[in-house]
Parts: C-alpha cells; sequence; structure tokens
C-alpha cells in the first residue's frame, strides 16, 4: 500500500505484518469469543461484549495518541502542509475502523448466534449507535492521550475513565439510590442505547431507538469533535516540556 | 538587499523554559540562497529557536518570520515551502521507507509518478534503495537520518531546516550534504542548519551564527569567525584520570577549558607555550594520556567567543 493520506498512513502502519493483525483481532476476539457462544444470561452477554467494545475503543485511541505524541509523531504531521482538523480526522477514522475491525465480527456473531427474529427494523439503529459509540469514545481516547504526559499516566486515567463509562451507562447492576439517575441519562447516552439494542436484538423485540439517543449521540460527538478540534488548533500540546 | 529577499526574520525573540533556559532576545534575518548556521553547546537555545521558526512553540515576546509572514496556527500552507529534518526523526516503523518517503511526497502535493521517481533518485544518493522496501524498524540510526532528509528533500523546498540533523550520518553522505545545499544555494533556495558540528557547517554555510546560554554571541561567514584563530592552533590534552584542574592565565595560552578529562587551550601557531602548559598541568593533575593539535577552526573561534569547548 502506498499511503497518500494521514488515514492510509496509520491504517497501513496498523495492520503491516501478521503479529500485529493478529494482537489487534486476535486477542479481541479472544477476549469477546465466551460472551458470544458460552450459554449466559443475555445481560451479561452484552455487557461483556459492550466493555470489550468501550475498553479496546477507548484505551486504543488513548494510548495510540499518547504514544505518537511521545514519539514525536503528531510533531512531524504537524509540519506537513496538511490542515490540523484533517489530520485529527483522519487519526480518528482510521482508529475508528481499527475498532470495528475488532469488535464487529464478535457483535455481529452475537447477533447471528443468539439473535431471534432480527429485523433490519433494529440492525439499522444498532449499527448507527454502535458507529457513534466507536467515534465517541474514540474522540473522548484522543482527548484524554493529548492531555496525559505519559503511557503509566494514560493507563491510569484510561482505568477511571473505561470505569465510569460502564458504570454510567449502567451494563452492571447499580445500586438502588443511583440507579434513577443513570435512567435518567441512559437514553442520551449511545453506549447505553448500544447495549439495550443489543439485548432486544437477542429477545427479538423491534426498536428504532429513542429518539432522544439519537440526538444525545449527535450532541455528544459534535461537543467532543469540537473540544478536540480546539484542544488540535492550538497546535502541539505546551507540554513544559524542556528541549536543548 | 531588501526585505523581499528575507527568508527568516526574528526580532528580539524571548521563550523561556520554567528552568530559565530558551532564547533571551534574538534578532536575526536570513536571506535567500543562504546557508545559515546557528553553532552552539546543547543547551544554548538553537533547538528552541528552530522550534519557534517552525510554529511548535510560540514566543513569548517578539516576532518570527518566514517568508514574511509571522507564525500563525492556521498556517498550514507554508510547510509547502518547507522541508524540516529534527534532531529526533519518528517514522512511521511498520511500514518501508519508502511508504513513509511517499507519504511525506504526496502530502506536499506531488503527483504520484513524480514522488515515485524523486524518492528512487534520493534513495540512491543516500544509498537507501536496497532497504527501500524494509520496514523502518529494521534500519539502523544513520538510515533513519538519511530517510527523514530524503523526506525533507523530496519537494525540493525553498527553505530546508535541520535541527541537529547530521549526528549519526557518514562522511560520504556528509558530503553530498555539503554539495547538496550548495546546489540548492546557487538555484536560490535556503537552508537554516542548528547544530554542533563545527567541521561541517564551516563547509556548508554561508554565514554562521555563535549562540550560548539564548543569546547570539557572534555572527559572520565562517571565514570572519575565523579571523584570529589562524595564528592560533587548538591544543587537546587527554588526562589519564578525571581530575579538576585550577584554570589560570599561562602566557602565550589564550583560552583554556577542561571538558570531563581532556584540556582545551589555544595557543599560539609556533606552539611555544606548549611546555609551560605541560609543565603547569604536571603540577595539578594526573598523567596526560595523549595531545593533539589541530589548526585554527570554527570550533577554536567559538572557544575563543565564548570561552568554552562545543564538547560537551
Amino acid at each position: 500500500m502506498k499511503p497518500v493520506t494521514a488515514f492510509h498512513l496509520e491504517l497501513a502502519s496498523a495492520l503491516s505484518g501478521l503479529r500485529p493483525i493478529m494482537m489487534r483481532l486476535g486477542l479481541a476476539f479472544l477476549v469477546g469469543a465466551p460472551f458470544v457462544f458460552v450459554r449466559m444470561p443475555p445481560r451479561i452477554q452484552v455487557a461483556g461484549l459492550v466493555t470489550l467494545v468501550i475498553f479496546t475503543t477507548f484505551f486504543g485511541a488513548a494510548v495510540g495518541m499518547t504514544r505518537a505524541r511521545a514519539e514525536g509523531r503528531l510533531a512531524r504531521l504537524s509540519l506537513l502542509p496538511i490542515p490540523r482538523w484533517k489530520a485529527l480526522a483522519d487519526i480518528v477514522l482510521s482508529n475508528a475502523v481499527i475498532d470495528m475491525l475488532q469488535t464487529a465480527p464478535l457483535l455481529s456473531l452475537f447477533i447471528l448466534i443468539n439473535g431471534s427474529d432480527v429485523k433490519p427494523a433494529i440492525l439499522i439503529p444498532l449499527t448507527g449507535f454502535y458507529c457513534a459509540t466507536i467515534f465517541l469514545l474514540n474522540m473522548i481516547g484522543v482527548l484524554v492521550g493529548w492531555v496525559m504526559k505519559s503511557n503509566p499516566e494514560v493507563h491510569l486515567i484510561g482505568g477511571i475513565s473505561v470505569g465510569i463509562v460502564v458504570f454510567i451507562s449502567g451494563l452492571f447492576p447499580t445500586p438502588e439510590r443511583i440507579a434513577r439517575p443513570i435512567a435518567f441519562i441512559a437514553p442520551w447516552n449511545p453506549v447505553s442505547e448500544l447495549a439495550r439494542l443489543l439485548e432486544q436484538a437477542v429477545e427479538g423485540v423491534q426498536s428504532a431507538g429513542a429518539m432522544e439517543s439519537w440526538f444525545g449521540a449527535m450532541i455528544l460527538i459534535a461537543a467532543t469533535g469540537l473540544l478536540v478540534g480546539r484542544f488540535f488548533s492550538g497546535g502541539p500540546r505546551p507540554n513544559g516540556d524542556e528541549r536543548r | 538587499m531588501n526585505d523581499c529577499d528575507s527568508v527568516i526574520e526574528a526580532e528580539n525573540v524571548i521563550y523561556r523554559y520554567p528552568s530559565g533556559r530558551g532564547v533571551r532576545g534574538v534578532s536575526l534575518k536570513t536571506r535567500a540562497a543562504e546557508c545559515y548556521a546557528i553553532l552552539g553547546r546543547n543547551g544554548s537555545g538553537k533547538s528552541t529557536l528552530t522550534r519557534l521558526i517552525l510554529g511548535l512553540e510560540k514566543p513569548q515576546s517578539g516576532v518570527v518570520r518566514v517568508f514574511g509572514d509571522s507564525r500563525s496556527d492556521s498556517d498550514w500552507r507554508r510547510f509547502r515551502k518547507i522541508g524540516v529534518v529534527l534532531d529526533s526523526n519518528p517514522h512511521w516503523e511498520n511500514l518501508s521507507g519508502f511508504q513513509n518517503a511517499y507519504f511525506f511526497a504526496r502530502s506536499y502535493g506531488m503527483p504520484a509518478a513524480e514522488a515515485e521517481g524523486k524518492i528512487n533518485e534520493l534513495f540512491e544518493a543516500a544509498d537507501l534503495n536496497a532497504q527501500a522496501r524494509d520496514k523502518v524498524a529494521t534500519y539502523s540510526y544513520g538510515m533513519r537520518r538519511k530517510l527523514a532528509f530524503a523526506q525533507a528533500l523530496v519537494h525540493d523546498p525553498d527553505l530546508l531546516i535541520l535541527d541537529e540533523a547530521t549526528a549519526g550520518l557518514d562522511a560520504h553522505f556528509m558530503e553530498i550534504l555539503t554539495v547538496l545545499i550548495r546546489e540548492r544555494g546557487q538555484r536560490g533556495k535556503a537552508t537554516w542548519i542548528a547544530g554542533n558540528d563545527p567541521d561541517w557547517i564551516a563547509n556548508a554555510a554561508d554565514r554562521v551564527v555563535f549562540m550560548d546560554q539564548g543569546l547570539i554571541i557572534e555572527e559572520g561567514s565562517p571565514d570572519e569567525l575565523m579571523t584570529g584563530v589562524s595564528e592560533l592552533r587548538e591544543v587537546r590534552i587527554a588526562l589519564q584520570d578525571f581530575s579538576p584542574v585550577p584554570l589560570i592565565d599561562i602566557p602565550g595560552v589564550t583560552k583554556l577549558a577542561q571538558n570531563g578529562n581532556t584540556i582545551t587551550a589555544l595557543i599560539s601557531r609556533d606552539l611555544k607555550p606548549l611546555p609551560d602548559l605541560l609543565s603547569w598541568l604536571g603540577k595539578h593533575t594526573a598523567a596526560v594520556s595523549h595531545i593533539d593539535v589541530v589548526g585554527g577552526t570554527l570550533r577554536d573561534a567559538f572557544l575563543l567567543r565564548t570561552g568554552k569547548t562545543l564538547d560537551q
């Protein structure tokens, strides 16, 4: 492949050779496979798979961004005649494609094996919220990776952030007194909506997804996108690194 | 010369790190067709100045203009005319050298066929052709540097910016680079070098600036700067063990500096003060391992002007 854009470059770099492919795709498949193939309550299966989506997407973006900055690849990109927004969009898009390669086969298998009477009426919103989740978490990951200074920092904050997202998305049972606030924000949260639609696909319920969920996803993506864009338009992060 | 000829202009630029290091009020102007070099020790501020020129840092005070425009974050188009080799040259390690260079060429707006032709030409000059399709992860340090040069030169930029770019390069490629910089100059293209290799800079640069502690100490052509040291010789005395030596005035010794277990002195061309120097050393320190005497160079000029050696 002859890379012409940063999107090609990142994608080719991530998927060049058997080992990177095995590490990225094979490992995600191994971790997610029990939630697809082993019989357990659908809620647990969905919680496990969506947590895997959150984990791979968010961590991939955050760690990738921290590494790209620490190794100077971001600064190098900023010295090319490419608009910053385009470089950023290319990075997020390539991350998203890789995340989809990692998790979409698992979710497809899950629906294929466990779904009952699955119709386009649910597949379309399901795909939409899956994409929204991937893009949103990618941008939050990029933002966290941009702000953090080192890999240990990004792992610490990343772990906490993944925990928070899992918690507020209601993937696992929550204490009674905070169940109501979580239920209140759930329709505005694309991750909750993805989990809900996956469960409904298994149960055979046809749903298009609540209107506020579409608005919520769009507003969150737009707001995060603006925030990330604003950070990036300020040039390389003024990290106070002392150089020569 | 009018202002239209100026490529880089800095007016009283200040950028200080929390430790106090950085650039402390630098003004300079470089011209088209000129190879302009900043020579200084590590920490002298030359890389910070280069980063300010590239827009990677913003001046805390003062103005930097490149091709007449002050640095603006939204102005990404300026890099169409600039090629850059930095002290660290990150590559996409899982991709081949050719793929890395191809991305750069296309990013500079080159058509596919022209990009391939130019990359092959530059890889040939850099002796990278045999490894062009190998992953960069398998490249040596010097090969990575050469790849960075190929990436920076692929679009024949009007301004080439080199920051500590020559470390790890072999002598053959350094010669090619010198010829290339001169040939670029003849075509009106400018080069900025920030480095601490005085011998190469003396060959490649038209004008040189000595920088120390964030300030410009002296500016001139290599010949102008070496005036005054042509009558001097640099004596480098390696001691068997490190021991601090009191640096006193010795008749006939113009400058005296110690860097680890090496004593560097500038003495008159006839070497008459050498016996006095050695006898004084014998009184204060361990045995001498060996002595080198070299002619008046830019390195000596730097020592003469700043009182410091370029060796760290």
